[in-house]
């Protein structure tokens, strides 16, 4: 089954966009339709196109669980980021302006119109209960101050998304272990932006996980200790996270050489597939914005 | 008085009287409309003046639109979505007020922008610009439309004034002229009559 599963990506990675074709796309030479997407950016609803961008990553990572039953669990987690995201989005309109909720399409643990539904912080906690992404444990542990924030509350869905993630790995970590723990430090590198190194580490140290010091981080990224301290201390972390994104596909590219038969393989094509769902989100919105191509171009991540 | 009712009025030493305290009269609120005509000249060059920086401006607004759209780009569009939501919009209302006595709409901020609730400080190094941006524009906006209502009082002022210069006084003056000369004719008409009775008499 791994076998047959590992040698079915090696067919799918070709169906993916690459980069002359994103440039056709920025520059409106090409439509999306032309490229395995039943939408047009020419024709359709913004709304229509990113839920079709979407739900195309989604059934790809959901084709890969067809086939692979025993690894459904993996497969789940790595599209569980989409839900985590849409959990934070409701934290905040919970906390915002009232507006019209915009949420990835893509529903597991908590359905979309259960989320839309709910009007309170604690109602949304609730429904959290019975999901591997229950944090109300550690909020009742947290200091009051702490409890009531918000930045506080989406740390702690990311560390308890990440420990679910994790868990998932089993017979794969040797294999992913290195590079899922990558994806891991930069998300704490935009929070130790935001709340710093010495909140993040009491919150790590309420999940018993090992804090994450600037040594180990910027060996990660592959950056000196004084660039990661100024570029921490500037709170530039949209640089420090491109950064480190451009370090992690660097990684990737490099490892997967070196592991084109195992699982390590379909980890690739699944990032290489939410590197492509973001990308085109990125050129829809350009587009829709009226960037220059060159402006589009340069946010793009490009694997293939 | 009407221009028309001048025509029917008699030809009299009064009617004289009345129409050169009239004339006088016209004529000093020509110089006082000529006077307020100068001063909304100066009001409009002096507004002018701090409409040069309307470029630079713009030019600000569009590159604090461009940090954001390349911010929403980075994030994605559910992200920064909600975040947008926890910003809390200004109040902005419109006021009439006056300007050299003439009635102008102008907006005044009630509200900045409440961004407490945003822990991004790339969102907030973003939206402040965006909001220093659009503060510096709606100053512009309340000097623009200054300058308009301005303007449209100035032309209002200069059409009167014209109409007092070209119309009404050389009208005044001819009609003044045109009674002086009936009055004299009637004064020489009366010597004459008398003249011509006191040599009956003789």
């Amino acid at each position: 089954m791994k076998t047959y599963l590992v040698t079915r990506t090696h067919g799918l990675i070709l169906s993916l966009i690459k980069s002359e074709e994103y440039n056709l796309l920025i520059s409106g030479k090409i439509d999306l339709n032309k490229l395995g997407y039943n939408v047009s950016f020419e024709k359709d609803f913004v709304e229509k196109i990113f839920n079709a961008i979407v739900g195309k990553f989604v059934d790809r990572i959901v084709f890969l669980e067809k086939i692979t039953p025993d690894y459904s669990d993996f497969f789940r987690a790595f599209l569980e980021r989409l839900e985590v995201e849409n959990i934070k989005a409701k934290l905040r309109y919970l906390r915002g302006f009232k507006n019209k909720e915009v949420y990835y399409p893509y529903e597991y643990f908590i359905s979309k119109k259960d989320l839309m539904l709910i009007n309170n912080e604690y109602e949304l906690l609730n429904f959290l209960k019975n999901t591997p992404l229950d944090i109300t444990y550690y909020i009742n542990k947290l200091k009051n101050e702490d409890e009531k924030d918000l930045v506080i509350k989406e740390i702690l869905l990311d560390i308890k998304y990440y420990e679910y993630y994790f868990s998932t790995l089993k017979e794969f970590k040797k294999f992913l272990f290195p590079m899922v723990n990558l994806e891991r430090i930069i998300t704490y590198i935009f929070w130790c932006t935001m709340i710093g190194e010495e909140k993040i580490s009491k919150l790590l140290l309420l999940f018993n996980i090992k804090n994450l010091n600037y040594a180990e981080i910027s060996h990660a990224l592959g950056l000196s200790k004084n660039d990661l301290q100024r570029h921490l201390e500037n709170k530039h972390y949209m640089r420090l996270l491109e950064i480190a994104e451009d370090n992690f596909i660097k990684k990737l590219k490099k490892n997967v050489l070196r592991n084109k038969d195992n699982i390590f393989f379909v980890y690739y094509y699944m990032i290489a597939s939410y590197y492509e769902m973001k990308n085109l989100e990125k050129i829809l919105l350009g587009r829709k914005i009226g960037l220059r191509p060159e402006v589009i171009r340069g946010t793009l991540k490009l694997f293939i | 008085m009407s221009l028309s009712e001048i025509r029917f009025l008699p030809i009299s030493r009064g009617t004289l009287i009345l129409l050169r305290q009239k004339a006088e009269m016209i004529e000093r609120g020509k110089s006082v409309l000529e006077m307020r005509r100068e001063q909304l000249v100066k009001e409009i060059f002096l507004i002018s003046r701090k409409l040069k920086e309307r470029a630079s401006i713009e030019h600000e607004y569009i590159r604090a639109l461009e940090d954001i759209s390349r911010l929403r780009l980075l994030v994605g569009e559910v992200h920064f979505h909600s975040m947008v939501s926890l910003i809390v919009p200004p109040k902005i209302e419109i006021l009439p007020t006056s300007i050299q006595g003439v009635t102008v709409p102008q907006a005044r901020i009630l509200e900045e922008p409440d961004l407490s609730k945003i822990y991004d400080p790339e969102f907030i190094r973003v939206f402040k610009r965006l909001w220093n941006a659009v503060r510096a524009l709606i100053e512009i906006a309340n000097l623009e439309v200054a300058v308009e209502r301005l303007s449209e009082h100035l032309a209002y002022v200069n059409r009167i004034v014209n109409s007092l210069e070209r119309s009404i006084i050389p009208m005044y003056k001819k009609y003044i002229s045109y009674v002086e000369e009936r009055i004299e004719e009637e004064m020489i008409e009366e010597f004459v009559k008398l003249k011509g009775l006191n040599e009956v008499n003789k």
